[in-house]
């Protein structure tokens, strides 16, 4: 199968906007991004802050972005709506975590750490 | 299946809702069978459908009987169902929206001749862009509703190239289809449910002009039964029944469960197995679909009785209750509808267009979900309008024409509303 490099480099794009749009309507003061190109993939690791308020929705979006099961057909059919629209709130994270490979988001108390991973 | 998860055995969410489409197309069949127990006249009105032409507003229970109409269904279902379990796709709410509406479209013109050459389509799409096919399904099973446009090149080009043409077409348009439903999408923001039905609109827009271009003229079709009302009552019935149960027995007890998947704004992607599990899933698709179900029921004095298109409406507003719609969200765009019929459209509140725009306008219920009911009215009366003037454009060949209608009404809807609407508060 072909290494689609682009396509994961336009997903990666669009699951920085949609994460990083999350932490700043949290609350968020700093986020800090680090983000490499791995021989398969791209990789993401993103932390950050949030205001205390936010701590329910924090762990839903950790839910939300570790899916039990994901769909490939449905990213391809609606992946191009995340980093869009602005206004609402899970169908876009939910998409997000449809279209990683991998994922991993640790909640604490007014903190999340998420290592992200989109294959080619 | 089951996964570790956190140290403990999980079953997949979703995983036993591949038994709903399932019961689904063995319900479809045992009605076939009671709606005509003569197999050889069953097979017959089976093969009439294949052969014979359809688009809107035709009915297959007009042209092959009600039995072999439902016999149509339940294949065509059984067939989508089987494809999307060979490609390892899970059974979330996405699926079971597809899957829906595979089944209710095939009692208003989809059948098994005139979807096959748009799924080879949709299989040279992903051989092209050498990916997978299960990556293509949903978009590919959605694209058959231009299905029409294949049985109409089967019906009316000249012996001998018939076959070629419907094949070529149906090719054609499973290949360029999911591009452009992908860019539809960016188009209307998921504020309309019904994206491929956009994306066919403009594909069927595009195609039948080329055939106006070479002086093919489209007829309007038109085909109305109303044989069958009690026993596709009673099929709906049990359909709404069974999933409610399943809902219930799945987890889904008490108001206080189910009211979680009311504050959804139902704006794609709102898979509701996947944010709420399938248990709420099936309730909800439960009780959207009986919204639909009731309303023709009370048309009744009025002389409404289910026939194939309509049950397709049902089916349609019952598969998205797992993507989208809910009680909350569709109610506020089909009193839009309604009003508009009353007020504006020179047509009766029961007659064929009409009754498919008011149910099927749900797939604007996003717009009502997320900026209020007040937009939701106005979408759902722009779109009863709009709706009476698309189907020329495509040459009704579009099933989703009332998508297509969607769409527009989102691009001339959505942006006053933003421009209109304050921005979020935030800290």
């Amino acid at each position: 199968m072909k290494k689609h490099m682009y396509r994961a480099r336009r997903r990666m794009n669009r699951v920085i906007t949609e994460l990083s749009h999350a932490l700043l309507m949290a609350g968020g003061q700093e986020i800090d991004l680090h983000l490499s190109r791995e021989e398969g993939g791209l990789r993401l690791h993103l932390e950050g802050d949030f205001q205390a308020e936010h701590q329910t929705a924090m762990e839903r979006m950790a839910k939300l972005l570790q899916p039990l099961v994901r769909d490939p057909a449905l990213v391809e059919t609606y992946g191009e709506l995340t980093g869009e629209d602005q206004y609402t709130e899970q169908g876009e994270i939910a998409l997000v975590g449809q279209m990683l490979d991998e994922s991993r988001v640790v909640v604490e108390p007014g903190r999340v750490k998420m290592e992200l991973y989109l294959a080619y | 299946m089951m996964v570790e998860a956190a140290g403990k055995r999980v079953k997949l969410p979703g995983e036993r809702l591949f038994h709903v489409p399932l019961a689904l197309a063995a319900l479809l069949l045992v009605f076939a069978v009671i709606a005509q127990p003569d197999p050889a006249v069953l097979l017959k009105g089976f093969w009439e459908i294949q052969i014979n032409e359809t688009g809107l507003i035709t009915d297959p229970m007009v042209t092959g009987g009600v039995g072999a109409a439902l016999l149509n269904a339940s294949v065509v279902l059984l067939l989508s169902t089987l494809l999307v379990r060979r490609m390892k796709l899970p059974f979330t709410g996405a699926a079971m929206a597809c899957l829906f509406l595979m089944a209710g479209f095939s009692l208003l013109g989809k059948n098994l001749l005139n979807i096959a050459p748009i799924v080879a389509g949709g299989w040279l799409h992903a051989l092209y862009r050498r990916d997978s096919f299960a990556k293509y399904v949903y978009l590919t099973l959605y694209g058959t509703c231009l299905a029409p446009m294949v049985s109409f090149l089967l019906v009316r080009v000249r012996p001998g190239f018939r076959w070629l043409a419907m094949a070529a077409c149906g090719l054609v348009i499973g290949l360029l289809l999911p591009a452009i439903a992908r860019f539809t999408t960016r188009i209307h923001q998921g504020y309309n449910l019904y994206n491929v039905g956009f994306a066919a609109g403009i594909l069927g827009l595009g195609i039948a002009s080329v055939l106006k271009g070479f002086g093919v003229e489209f007829a309007d079709g038109h085909g109305w039964s109303q044989g069958g009302h009690v026993l596709l009552c009673v099929l709906v019935s049990m359909v709404l029944l069974m999933l409610l149960c399943a809902g219930v027995l799945s987890g889904c007890r008490s108001w206080g469960d189910y009211k979680r998947v009311l504050r959804h704004s139902g704006r794609a992607v709102a898979d509701f197995v996947l944010l709420d599990g399938p248990g709420l899933a099936l309730v909800n698709m439960a009780l959207t679909g009986a919204i639909g179900f009731g309303y023709l029921l009370a048309l009744y004095p009025q002389g409404v009785r289910l026939n194939g298109p309509l049950v397709c409406c049902i089916f349609a507003m019952t598969g998205f209750g797992a993507f989208g719609k809910h009680p909350k969200n569709v109610l506020p765009v089909m009193c839009g509808a309604v009003l508009a019929a009353l007020l504006l459209v020179a047509v009766p509140i029961t007659s064929p267009g009409v009754l498919l725009a008011t149910l099927l306008c749900t797939c604007l219920a996003p717009v009502a979900g997320q900026f209020g009911w007040g937009w939701g009215l106005a979408a759902g009366f722009i779109h009863m309008t709009i709706v009476q003037n698309t189907s020329i454009l495509h040459g009704g060949m579009n099933l989703y024409n009332n998508g297509f209608a969607a769409g527009l009404v989102c691009i001339l809807l959505i942006p006053i509303i933003k421009a209109m609407s304050p921005e979020p508060e935030e800290d």
